[in-house]
């Protein structure tokens, strides 16, 4: 078993190590999500596939660096 | 999965009690997600793919608003990881306040709405936000109740004297770290948080952005 210190330093998806690196990602994340698909909203009139898939990443990276899904089957 | 199992049944069953609590909150998330999915498709049947007249820049902010919360959220689970009972205060306050200001955003589109509930959109909007505004609002509950707890000492140990006795609550010792069972509540309700940020992230093109000319 890992020790309480290290399950922050253990590397998830993409790299990212601590709490302060997902968060700075995270939020460099969804604020371009969001503009994209606001954007992507005001220039398309036919938008759906395309909105679909930015809430789809936008919600998968929420429950894994947020939510923490992985921790279901794996020791942490 | 033999090998995690294994691991599992070493830590005994305070631990498995945890992944039994995690297992659970997950099912009851998936169960919510029919629920919200259903009350989604409602859009569809009722008024197709048409865009409805909201107001584009208030959706924009009241979802800026709740994805920061979410963010914030996060910090507080990270900071009770690491045993800063300030930063989890901190951050789970800044989270309540957000979560208001987006009930307040939601409240402020309810009162400008240029469509009645009776209309095939109105009703769609209506159900949707008032259900997803209900969950928000039991998730502030939870956060202030995580909130007193925390404030009262509840789930982290005081920390060391020596942040009493600095007027600017300097120390050089590390903070004990708390064990994950004793932060469960917190884990518990910072989850359910995110998971209605990601209800929103559907809602909220569903709702504002989705088009599709017929």
């Amino acid at each position: 078993m890992s020790s309480e210190g290290e399950r922050h330093r253990r590397r998830l998806f993409l790299g990212l190590q601590g709490p302060r690196q997902v968060a700075r990602f995270m939020l460099a994340f969804l604020l371009a999500q969001t503009v994209a698909e606001y954007a992507i909203a005001q220039a398309m009139a036919a938008n759906v596939p395309l909105l679909l898939l930015i809430n789809v990443l936008e919600a998968a990276a929420i429950v894994y660096y947020f939510q923490h899904v992985y921790r279901l089957w794996r020791e942490d | 999965m033999a090998m995690e199992m294994t691991a599992a049944a070493h830590l005994g069953p305070a631990a498995d009690k945890l992944r039994l609590r995690q297992w659970g909150l997950w099912l009851f998330f998936v169960s919510e997600a029919f629920l919200f999915g259903a009350v989604a498709s409602s859009r569809f049947f009722l008024a197709g793919l048409e865009p409805g007249h909201v107001d584009q820049a208030l959706g924009l902010a009241v979802t800026s608003v709740l994805l920061t919360s979410s963010l914030t959220a996060y910090l507080a689970e990270a900071a009770a990881e690491e045993g800063d009972r300030q930063g989890l205060v901190r951050y789970l306050a800044a989270t309540i306040v957000l979560g208001l200001l987006f009930m307040a955003g939601v409240g402020l589109e309810w009162s400008r709405a240029h469509f009645k509930p009776s209309d095939h959109f109105g009703t769609a909007f209506f159900a949707m936000t008032g259900l997803h505004s209900s969950h928000v609002a039991s998730g502030i509950v939870l956060l202030a109740l995580v909130l007193g707890h925390a404030r009262a000492g509840r789930f982290l140990p005081e920390g060391c004297i020596c942040s009493r006795l600095w007027p600017w609550r300097w120390c050089p010792h590390p903070r004990p770290r708390p064990h994950r069972e004793q932060l469960w509540p917190v884990e518990a309700t910072v989850k359910y948080w995110h998971f209605v940020d990601v209800v929103w992230v559907f809602f909220y093109p569903i709702l504002y952005l989705m088009s599709w000319p017929s």
